[in-house]
């Protein structure tokens, strides 16, 4: 298979296309067939190395969207053909307490897509199945790939502050001190 | 709960400072997307009781907090990075029933570095996305 992608291959430098070299897929990794991929400011970002963390050559781009080419032996729900998206993360390890709770964005070996991973300026990226995530058929996918980044954080942010002021939440806390969590209430004592 | 969303850009400080007394004490969330410093004590002024400052923009400097405004409001500041892949899903059918969709500008990924410098130059409106032509 003949993949092609635009690398960086130094911070500022201009991308230049490239064949490149995947490897073999996976076994929990799918294939995408990338259609669209959206310009983020964290591309730009890490193409200036502004955060110090960029890792070159790089292979930016982490707003995809496409359809599936290739799914490994251990991946799961979806198939070749599916249309899906990915977004700033492409896996995580899927048995920290923080993957098992459904908060796999806060797993501690969570893998950025354009940090040490293939993104998605190039003709395929590959991805964990539980971070590629089908698109509804109802959504424009040729504008959807922004949402996958940009649209996911700030819903977020406004869906957790949502749920954090609804009455209830005390209750909530009480039930996690009953199944032994701690709910944490810090302070520092004065020195 | 009462609810108001604002759209915010980066703006002049003098532009900044007179809309954000127009909107003192107003704001239950303010959501801050960009990656640059901002007049903080102007922003946390515009949040009502229990109001929050929320960061996503991954501003380098960082962010001084006074703690009487926070205290004698409740007020909060947090910060939050992506969703996880439920999250995502919940948003993109949220975003198909309500035909959410981004404003965008369409390069074909052959364009790749006009594009990186069209959004370096602060002209993309507002989010651009290469469409593959390999």
């Amino acid at each position: 298979m003949n993949y092609k992608a635009w690398v960086t291959k130094a911070a500022k430098q201009p991308m230049v296309l490239e064949t490149v070299d995947l490897g073999p897929l996976g076994a929990e990794d799918v294939e995408v067939a990338v259609e669209h991929c959206g310009l983020c400011h964290s591309d730009l970002s890490v193409f200036n190395n502004e955060w110090g963390i960029s890792q070159y050559p790089a292979i930016l781009g982490h707003e995809v969207v496409g359809r599936i080419t290739a799914v490994g032996p251990n991946a799961k729900g979806l198939k070749v053909g599916q249309r899906v998206g990915v977004g700033w993360y492409a896996g995580s390890c899927m048995h920290c307490h923080q993957c098992m709770s459904g908060s796999h964005h806060l797993c501690p070996q969570v893998q950025a897509t354009i940090v040490g991973h293939r993104g998605g300026f190039a003709t395929h990226i590959r991805s964990h199945w539980a971070w590629t995530i089908p698109l509804p058929e109802k959504l424009n996918f040729a504008e959807a790939g922004p949402l996958l980044c940009g649209g996911i954080t700030v819903f977020c942010a406004a869906d957790d502050v949502r749920q954090a002021d609804r009455p209830g939440r005390h209750h909530r806390h009480r039930r996690a001190r009953a199944h032994g969590r701690e709910v944490r209430r810090r302070a520092t004592a004065a020195t | 709960m009462r609810q108001r969303v604002s759209g915010r850009t980066t703006s002049s400080r003098a532009k900044t400072r007179r809309r954000s007394r127009n909107s003192a004490g107003s704001f239950d969330l303010l959501i801050s997307t960009v990656n640059v410093k901002l007049d903080w004590d102007a922003m946390i002024g515009t949040l009502a009781p229990n109001g929050r400052l929320h960061v996503v923009g991954a501003v380098l400097e960082p962010i001084p907090v006074a703690a009487f405004p926070l205290i004698l409001q409740q007020r909060s500041v947090s910060g939050s990075p992506t969703g996880s892949p439920v999250a995502i899903a919940t948003m993109l059918d949220f975003a198909a029933r309500h035909n959410v969709a981004p404003q965008t500008e369409h390069f074909p990924m052959s364009k790749i570095n006009e594009a990186f410098a069209r959004l370096e130059s602060g002209k993309a409106r507002y989010r651009i996305v290469l469409d593959a032509d390999f």
